[in-house]
């Protein structure tokens, strides 16, 4: 095989190697944006199927509220976000999809304060994630 | 014109069936930083329920089941005592805990000046209320009284 034979085929190669980079990258990019829409539509149905539900236990055990906890890593940073902008009872998700727990004892019920310590641990630990 | 009483009540027929504007008036914006439990109790910091983990607060000591008892224990820690019924008696403030059968879905706290009742619902504003006006499929209906004695005013 010719030199230029040879550099043609290897080129081709990495041409080839960068596109299937670029597939996998935009497969990526689709399921990311994919779960970022099933985490909205979860978090609507999940707020209004329990606005005037008074049980924690219930809220926190509502199909919707356990679709988001299997979303898994893919939607921390969309928990974190709205734990901040809107806080409620996203305590229980963080801690099961992370296995951390950063809320002292005496913060327990409050949200602001929680919503407060789990950004903290997302700062802490952003590499995790 | 007040911007929190002027604002309607949001539309929980569903849930509420006898809620009407007409007879009960809203007293806040709504807030997620406490519920029904902790506003009955006072506590405008934290939400309140049992057998949650730091999803909620709820008084050392006291079962974390959600029974009625475990309620009633938990309002003692605040000074109320279980008492036959809701009429408004002078130097008295009561509570009513609404269950549906044994598990506690409410609890409203009297507002005895007004002779009325004030609740939190879930996330949405409290209100003032007759306490009828919450009985429904959701919070079914006040099971227990409990009172505690207001502190004398000083003149």
């Amino acid at each position: 095989m010719s030199r230029d034979a040879a550099a043609a085929i290897y080129y081709e190669e990495e041409w080839v190697d960068d596109r299937k980079e670029e597939v996998k990258r935009s497969e990526e990019w689709m399921a990311s944006s994919n779960a970022e829409r099933e985490f909205y539509r979860l978090c609507a149905w999940w707020e209004l199927d329990t606005r005037s539900e008074p049980s924690i236990a219930k809220i926190i055990a509502h199909p919707a509220y356990r679709e988001i906890v299997a979303l898994g890593r893919a939607v921390l940073p969309l928990i974190l976000v709205q734990f901040q902008v809107r806080p409620n009872h996203w305590h229980t998700a963080l801690s099961e999809i992370t296995g951390a727990d950063p809320v002292p004892a005496d913060h327990a019920g409050d949200l602001a304060a929680m919503a407060k310590d789990w950004l903290k641990w997302a700062a802490e630990n952003s590499g995790t994630f | 014109m007040d911007p929190v009483l002027d604002k309607e009540i949001p539309n929980l027929d569903a849930e509420f069936p006898n809620l009407r504007a007409s007879n009960a008036k809203r007293t806040s914006e709504p807030t997620p930083q406490y519920n029904c439990i902790a506003w009955a109790a006072g506590d405008t910091k934290r939400k309140w329920w049992p057998g949650v983990g730091k999803e909620a607060f709820w008084p050392h000591g006291v079962s974390g089941k959600a029974k009625v008892e475990s309620f009633i224990a938990a309002y003692r820690t605040k000074g109320y005592s279980v008492c036959a019924d809701g009429s408004f008696e002078a130097g008295f403030e009561k509570i009513a805990i609404y269950a549906d059968g044994t598990e506690p879905r409410h609890a409203a706290r009297q507002v005895p000046d007004r002779q009325k009742w004030t609740s939190k619902l879930g996330n949405s504003p409290d209100i003032e209320h007759d306490l009828a006006d919450v009985e429904g499929p959701l919070y079914g209906r006040p099971r227990i009284f409990m009172r505690r004695r207001l502190p004398r005013q000083t003149r």
